[in-house]
């Protein structure tokens, strides 16, 4: 039986306020399979985001495990999570968090940049590169190539982050309120991608979402209140 | 792979980073101009100053010296080529005017007028073989049409004497009496030669001008009888002017022969016990020793001096015999100081130039707190992120130590140019020449210190960058995407 991509195992997170301890997640287990969309709901201050970073190797848990693909990766060393990071798991961030200096192309191909030397990228950089220039085509962006961000709209934008997480082929992405700063029908449009990425990629997600109504369409929603997964 | 991009692009945007490149430009630039000025300057004071000097002088002699005693002693020394005598003493000039009245001849000394001299007895023969005295001479000599001295090196005998014609001509025009036979006569007076800046503006004193010199000296008539101060007075004919190079000599000194020196102090030759009467003797070494050997020389003479002068030797009376560096040691210390000074405020304006980086860097750490979030969370490592914020660092360093290293030497070359066009066309001049009094500003570039004004420039703007890169990297992923 092949083991979920990405697992946590009775994680707490705490952060300390001075002398006060303040629990954020308080036990909590979950697991996504491959393929798997998996919708995470709960009010502002659940702890949704610091899951999402623990789960990512953005931050480590106070206790219990993480797990890639069944293997515990929360205690490695901070150069191997970043790695790990980099081949593993792919973020979208609800404020897109683009590079400003950088075009979209541009954007899009740091991700490949993260991990090799300028003589590594150099080998593979035509391959790369038409590598990005399809991944924005799918995302239907092929018209913007060469723009910045301050030249894009945010749905534009936020196609652009997603196509920056798919371009190292990750097993799992994490997307922290995707929608979240985007109108409705852009929206829509976001989530439409993102469920066709899944589909024809059978890439597992993780959406972080107050939105009942995209919930409801992923495979599994889990709910998260006051640092504890409830079914 | 990622760090070399963004640390261009940031640079790219961030205009602000150009006055870091500019301030390590200018603290580079100016380092390697004022460093290459002084050097040269330094340079040309050495030669100017070891023109002056002769390889080793005995000084610090007790009262009554016989330069006899000591020239046995000295010359027994293998190192030893030549020596020569010198009488220092000091007076004032006056000139006679028309009516046979005296005026005092205000010689210019540093920018100051002044009548007093200091008077070096030299033996012209003997001096020839220990300094360059007749290139003193030769470059002493005037040679502008409208320069009332314009009369060639002087011609010098052993009393330094001017050609009889002259003498003849100026006590004429003075009513002192002459033979009625121009041919007749013989010169009376000794020569005395004057530095050539120190009469630049004296007008009348031409070759052959009578000077008079008044000076003091204290005597003791009887054994046991308390020394009282008698005054001396004695003719000389201005002879001509010298000029060694080094100023301080050629303004301070007024030469002239040691004989009439030592029959005005009481030793003329034809008396009976009279001595060749010495303060200093001036010595020519081997050719071609350097400074710790010459030491050695000079250290092996002095206890041959000591031994000539016997023991014991008067209470404060100290001989000393110094190398031609020793002699100088003031001047060349504070020109050495005042270049060793000049440095260190450049180099506090490279700590500036160091300080506005660091400052740009660490605001554009700040500003960039979202992106190192983002790259982190994109599998850039912690050394990945650090070396954006370095490799600006070394951009910034790179542009402009080689902007002013570049900057630096091309205006070494261009420096007289420059400082010509800069005084026509503004009026202001970067290095004064009258203040170095050379003909041109020198400069000399030290390979050496070029490449360690360029090395560390470069060190330091790394290290400044280093600071904030370190800040960047060591920033908590989950806190930089959450900074707001």
């Amino acid at each position: 039986m092949n083991a979920p991509v990405l697992s946590a195992e009775a994680v707490t997170k705490s952060y300390w306020l001075g002398k006060r301890e303040i629990p954020i997640l308080k036990g909590v287990d979950l697991a996504v399979e491959r393929g798997e969309m998996v919708a995470l709901l709960g009010a502002s201050g659940a702890g949704k985001s610091t899951l999402l970073h623990v789960l990512g190797l953005l931050d480590a848990p106070t206790t219990g495990r993480v797990c890639y693909d069944g293997k515990p990766v929360h205690d490695l060393k901070v150069s191997e999570r970043a790695r790990l990071r980099h081949q593993h798991t792919g973020f979208v961030f609800q404020f897109y968090h683009l590079i400003p200096e950088l075009t979209a192309l541009q954007n899009v191909l740091l991700a490949r940049m993260m991990q090799c030397s300028v003589t590594q990228y150099w080998k593979q950089r035509k391959a790369t590169r038409e590598a990005a220039e399809q991944i924005l085509a799918e995302v239907s962006l092929t018209s913007r190539l060469s723009h910045r961000p301050s030249e894009l709209s945010g749905g534009e934008r936020q196609r652009v982050a997603i196509a920056r997480a798919l371009l190292q082929n990750p097993r799992v992405i994490l997307a922290d309120e995707p929608t979240g700063n985007l109108d409705s029908e852009t929206a829509e449009g976001v989530v439409d991608l993102l469920f066709r990425i899944n589909r024809e990629r059978q890439l597992a997600f993780l959406l972080v979402t107050h939105n009942e109504e995209l919930a409801k369409r992923c495979h599994r929603v889990v709910r998260l209140r006051d640092g504890v997964v409830v079914r | 792979m990622f760090s070399w991009v963004l640390a261009l692009r940031y640079l790219q945007r961030r205009w602000v980073n150009v006055l870091g490149t500019i301030g390590v430009m200018v603290a580079v630039w100016s380092l390697i101009v004022v460093r290459g000025v002084f050097s040269g300057f330094i340079e040309d004071i050495r030669v100017d100053v070891r023109r002056s000097s002769p390889d080793l002088m005995v000084t610090g002699l007790p009262l009554q010296t016989s330069f006899l005693v000591l020239e046995q002693a000295l010359t027994s020394d293998q190192d030893v080529v030549a020596t020569a005598p010198r009488l220092r003493h000091f007076g004032t000039f006056f000139q006679r005017s028309g009516s046979n009245a005296l005026q005092s001849v205000e010689l210019e000394f540093s920018n100051v007028d002044s009548s007093f001299v200091q008077l070096v007895g030299i033996d012209p023969a003997r001096e020839r073989e220990v300094t360059p005295f007749d290139e003193w001479l030769e470059r002493g000599r005037r040679r502008t049409a409208r320069d009332p001295a314009e009369h060639g090196a002087p011609a010098l005998g052993p009393l330094l004497e001017v050609p009889a014609k002259l003498e003849y001509y100026a006590r004429r025009r003075l009513d002192l009496p002459v033979p009625s036979d121009p041919e007749a006569f013989r010169s009376l007076w000794p020569g005395l030669l004057l530095g050539k800046e120190r009469t630049r503006y004296q007008r009348g004193l031409d070759i052959g001008s009578p000077l008079d010199l008044l000076s003091v000296d204290y005597v003791s008539r009887a054994e046991g009888e308390p020394a009282r101060a008698i005054t001396l007075q004695r003719t000389f004919a201005f002879a001509g002017t010298f000029q060694t190079g080094a100023r301080l000599f050629d303004d301070s000194m007024a030469i002239v022969p040691i004989e009439p020196l030592r029959t005005m102090l009481g030793h003329d030759a034809l008396d009976e016990g009279s001595i060749d009467l010495c303060t200093d003797v001036a010595i020519r070494a081997t050719e071609g020793l350097d400074t710790l050997q010459l030491q050695a020389v000079a250290d092996r003479l002095l206890t041959k001096v000591r031994t000539a002068l016997g023991s014991p030797l008067p209470e404060r009376c100290k001989p000393e015999v110094l190398t031609w560096e020793q002699q100088n040691a003031v001047f060349l210390d504070a020109v050495e100081t005042e270049r060793a000074m000049t440095t260190l405020v450049l180099f506090a304006v490279m700590l500036i130039a160091a300080f506005l980086i660091f400052a740009t860097l660490h605001m554009m750490v700040t500003q960039k707190t979202k992106d190192i979030g983002i790259l982190t969370a994109l599998g850039g490592s912690q050394r990945g992120v650090g070396q954006i914020f370095t490799r600006c660092g070394m951009v910034i360093g790179a542009f402009g130590v080689l902007s002013g290293v570049g900057l630096g030497l091309v205006t070494l070359w261009n420096l007289n140019p420059l400082n010509d066009w800069l005084f026509e066309n503004i009026g202001f001049e970067l290095f004064p020449r009258t203040l170095f009094d050379l003909p041109k500003v020198p400069y000399r570039i030290e390979t050496p210190w070029l490449v360690g004004v360029a090395v560390s420039a470069f060190v330091l703007t790394l290290f400044v960058a280093w600071v904030p890169a370190r800040m960047a990297a060591r920033m908590h992923p989950v806190k930089a995407l959450s900074y707001e």
